[in-house]
């Protein structure tokens, strides 16, 4: 099927790769269908593009590139939503909201993660237990250089 | 809204298999068990407003791919971190 975005242009997407958000995305509740968009090939941020609606995108990002040790536990309930008995085999990653002119203030939903059953492709945000952040600054206590020079 | 008032220890069903129960009073907060099926979503008001705002904030921020863009150097360096 042929999607008109409004970052990406035209572009023709299949329909098996389309993941399927049963509720919607808190906010979004309408719009079920996405499809994950590499922004480059270098770049470790991709785009969680709407079908239905091509002005509406989440830039996300793996968490495991940013908190190495991320470990959320996802409720009974959520794991029985997305048809997995277990939490590894799923994928997860986290919507990134960058503010428009101030990139270097992004920040990473590490609370809310998105997780997706690659064999089903149901899909779904949940609230994890674990006290991780809303607004996880991703330039956070680690000044660039600092790292780089060690 | 449907107004209802209760006692301590006292509860409410709501539809099928979801009950609530007042389990302590102190003061200006409430203590409330909620028992509900295992796919229904309870979550604290405050704390769904702002995943709904974060979301919002999310899909309209960055429209420019220019500007993630310009934040990729950060990030990648970042990523190396831990790495030899």
């Amino acid at each position: 099927m042929k999607l008109t975005t409004t970052r990406f242009g035209t572009i023709e997407v299949a329909e098996e790769v389309t993941l399927h958000f049963s509720d919607g995305i808190p906010g979004f509740p309408d719009t079920r269908r996405y499809i994950i968009l590499d922004h480059d090939k270098e770049s470790p941020i991709k785009w969680l593009q709407a079908v239905e609606q091509g002005d509406l995108a989440f830039p996300i990002i793996d968490p495991y590139d940013l908190v190495a040790d991320y470990r959320v536990t996802v409720s009974p309930g959520d794991l029985a939503a997305l048809g997995v008995d277990q939490s590894r085999n799923m994928v997860t990653f986290v919507i990134l909201t960058i503010p428009n002119g101030a990139p270097e203030r992004t920040t990473a939903n590490l609370r809310a993660p998105v997780v997706v059953n690659p064999n089903t492709r149901l899909a779904k945000q949940v609230l994890v237990v674990e006290d991780y952040p809303i607004r996880y600054p991703i330039a956070e206590t680690n000044p660039v250089g600092v790292e780089c020079a060690t | 809204m449907l107004v209802l008032t209760r006692k301590l220890g006292e509860g409410i069903t709501i539809g099928n298999g979801i009950r609530v129960v007042i389990l302590g009073v102190r003061g200006n907060k409430v203590r409330v068990g909620i028992e509900a099926p295992p796919q229904t979503e309870i979550y604290r008001d405050e704390l769904y407003a702002r995943i709904v705002e974060e979301n919002r904030k999310a899909a309209g921020g960055a429209n420019a791919l220019e500007t993630t863009a310009r934040l990729l150097p950060a990030l990648v360096q970042r990523r190396g971190r831990g790495k030899p």
